[in-house]
């Protein structure tokens, strides 16, 4: 086990010496693949203490404090609470604690005055705490009691009195933070769950060091303050905005436009609120809204993964026949937004993104998905739609998985010829909520035809479908098995 | 493991006196060792005062295995131009596999890896000591905790039924 060569001492002739560095060479390879060969060495010392470890008697282990510190630091609450009866030492070191994580599972279960002394036990970890001060904060008691008030005290306090790093607010109610959050130099990571507290953001923010910001539920006070809040936070690592509320009453622009943002995640129902997007250095991008405009000229060679799903109300879209001028400006407003995606790895298209694709006019013209290797795309049972998903695995020439689902809206029998070509590279083809419709079939049967390195093709039918159809169906399975030796089907 | 001819061999001494021949690489993978060579890069002989033979040819295996690892991520990257996704992810789940099986000491050895990988500032094995110290105190009652640790308790009656009245839930689960 390599052992010997330990008690080597130093030659001092230098031809020796060179002899000896070349031995020790050999020797060490050998160590190195001796100790390959033997796996879970560490597991036998367990077994068989060394001998020095024999001859001390089980004493107090003394670790430095520092230490113990850091131990503490990476338990929940309720562990680190429970350290303070071990031993004088241990007691004056667990209120010195950095890092807190007080969640649901640390809480008092159901007793009289539980949340009380809860309550009294997070003013004590935030008021008379001891150490070097707080770095990270997390409360997540979304499930127990009405902390939302003393959580803007503590917000407070851990701002202006300690270099707190992370710091994440989920609770019971809505939290408005308090000013001096904003202006607090040394937050790295910030997660707030307002739950539609009205959102003031002060004149000066001085979030310097921000990476990362999500706030769930925000509603903004003004139309300008979302805006000043980020441009100040300009090396901005990951931007999430979920459940954004907008406001009748004016319309609230977002201009995304950061350097060094590499995720963006935004999710909002309104109506009133347009995204702008230009943060080129994007990686992931997730985007489930109204109105995202991508800015003129702006490609994001860095991208890695991209969600889209801008959708439509369905009243409102009713209102209008399809192909009349607003579907067709939002048709091509779609195209240059799927088009601006065309370094992505991995792409998921909503159904009313195939939707407005499908009524660009003329016809639709994308660019080659040179990288896509994933596809993941949501269709309506018909052929506008079909031609919309065969065009973009046409265009992406390295394709090797794709995963339908199946919407079940309107136009399903519409019957215009599929494309026809073939693809080399496509693997993997998943079909979800399958309905047997006469698209679906052609469409299944058309993909299994083209795909000539296909190896698996997965169909999830929906539970509904009358004995004729299925009938039908199994009779187009079999002829799809035929096809190829090698391609598994499986169905269910 | 293939190993260019102009690499450094140094010789580390652990607190009794035992001699551990090691690639400069290996030794660079410790902090501490990593700025002594860079403050003076003829030194071949570091004596470690502060750490045993056992726990130093431990912290030595585990910068080894590190090391290899590494070595051969970047030339699986170099070989194919990029890194495949799945043969890195398989890598990293060998490894973690080997840092538990790693971890399968006693307490007493424990505690000296960690005081071990504090002095020689091997980050890696510093979190993974720490994270497993954590994980035998996690959800434990204090009582085991101290049989765990060999703390011994010295705190009176009284001070320890105060604390615990102070907070009584802490103490509800594990009981």
């Amino acid at each position: 086990m390599g052992f010997m060569h330990r008690k080597l001492k130093r030659p001092h002739n230098m031809r020796r010496r060179q002899n000896f560095l070349n031995w020790a060479r050999i020797i060490s390879t050998a160590y190195v693949n001796a100790y390959q060969m033997m796996p879970r060495r560490s597991a036998r010392r367990a077994n068989f203490p060394s001998p020095t470890i024999q001859m001390i008697e089980p004493t107090t282990i003394i670790l430095p404090i520092e230490i113990i510190c850091t131990i503490i630091s990476l338990l929940p609450a309720c562990d680190v609470a429970r350290c303070s009866i071990l031993s004088k030492q241990w007691k004056r070191i667990w209120l010195s604690n950095v890092n807190w994580k007080l969640t649901s599972s640390d809480y008092p279960s159901s007793r009289l005055g539980a949340e009380q002394q809860y309550l009294e036990f997070i003013n004590d970890v935030v008021v008379f705490h001891t150490g070097p001060g707080i770095r990270k904060m997390l409360i997540n008691l979304t499930n127990h009691g009405a902390f939302h008030r003393s959580v803007v005290f503590w917000m407070d306090y851990l701002a202006s009195h300690y270099p707190i790093n992370e710091l994440d607010i989920d609770v019971n109610g809505p939290v408005v933070p308090p000013a001096s959050l904003f202006s607090c130099t040394t937050l790295v990571s910030l997660r707030l769950v307002l739950h539609d507290a009205r959102l003031i953001i002060p004149t000066e923010v001085h979030l310097n060091s921000l990476k990362e910001l999500c706030l769930e539920h925000p509603r903004f006070a003004e139309s300008g303050d979302a805006q000043r809040l980020i441009n100040s936070c300009r090396i901005l690592n990951k931007l999430e905005f979920k459940g954004c509320a907008g406001n009748p009453f004016y319309d609230l622009h977002l201009e995304i436009n950061l350097p060094e943002l590499k995720v963006f995640n935004f999710q909002s129902s309104s109506d009133y609120i347009y995204v702008h997007v230009a943060a080129m250095n994007l990686e992931i991008f997730t985007f489930k809204g109204r109105n995202l405009i991508i800015s003129e000229g702006v490609e994001f060679p860095f991208l890695k993964e991209v969600n889209l799903d801008e959708y439509e109300l369905w009243i409102q879209y009713r209102i209008f026949n399809r192909r009349r001028v607003p579907t067709e400006q939002s048709a091509s407003k779609m195209h240059k937004t799927v088009s601006s995606f065309k370094m992505a790895e991995k792409l998921f298209l909503s159904q009313w993104c195939t939707e407005h694709l499908s009524n660009i006019q003329p016809e639709i013209n994308l660019p080659n998905f040179e990288i896509l290797t994933s596809l993941s795309i949501e269709f309506w049972p018909n052929d506008y739609h079909a031609n919309v998903m065969l065009y973009i695995i046409n265009c992406s020439p390295n394709l090797q998985q794709l995963y339908a689902r199946t919407y079940m809206k309107t136009r399903t029998d519409v019957t215009e010829p599929l494309y026809d070509y073939f693809h080399l590279q496509l693997k993997y083809i998943e079909m979800d909520s399958f309905s047997c419709s006469n698209v679906e079939m052609r469409l299944v049967e058309r993909l299994a035809g083209c795909c000539l390195q296909l190896r698996r093709l997965n169909i999830n039918l929906i539970s509904e479908i009358e004995q004729p159809i299925r009938r039908n169906f199994r009779r187009v399975v079999r002829s799809i098995k035929k096809l190829s030796p090698t391609l598994i089907v499986s169905v269910c | 493991m293939a190993r260019s001819s102009t690499e450094n061999m140094i010789t580390l001494m652990s607190s009794d006196g035992e001699e551990f021949m090691v690639t400069e690489k290996v030794a660079r993978e410790c902090t501490t060792i990593r700025n002594m060579l860079e403050d003076d890069c003829v030194i071949t002989n570091i004596p470690l005062p502060n750490v045993t033979s056992d726990i130093l040819s431990m912290v030595i295996e585990y910068c080894m295995e590190h090391v290899a690892a590494a070595e051969k991520a970047a030339a699986e990257t170099a070989e194919k131009g990029s890194s495949s996704a799945p043969a890195a992810a398989k890598a990293n789940k060998d490894l973690e596999e080997w840092d538990k099986a790693f971890m399968n000491v006693d307490v007493y050895t424990l505690c000296d890896l960690i005081l071990a990988a504090n002095y020689l500032n091997v980050s890696g094995l510093l979190d993974l000591t720490i994270q497993t110290a954590a994980n035998l105190i996690k959800g434990k009652s204090p009582e085991q905790i101290r049989k765990t640790f060999h703390i011994q308790n010295d705190l009176s009656l009284e001070e320890e039924e105060k604390i615990r009245s102070q907070t009584p839930w802490a103490f509800e689960k594990s009981e």
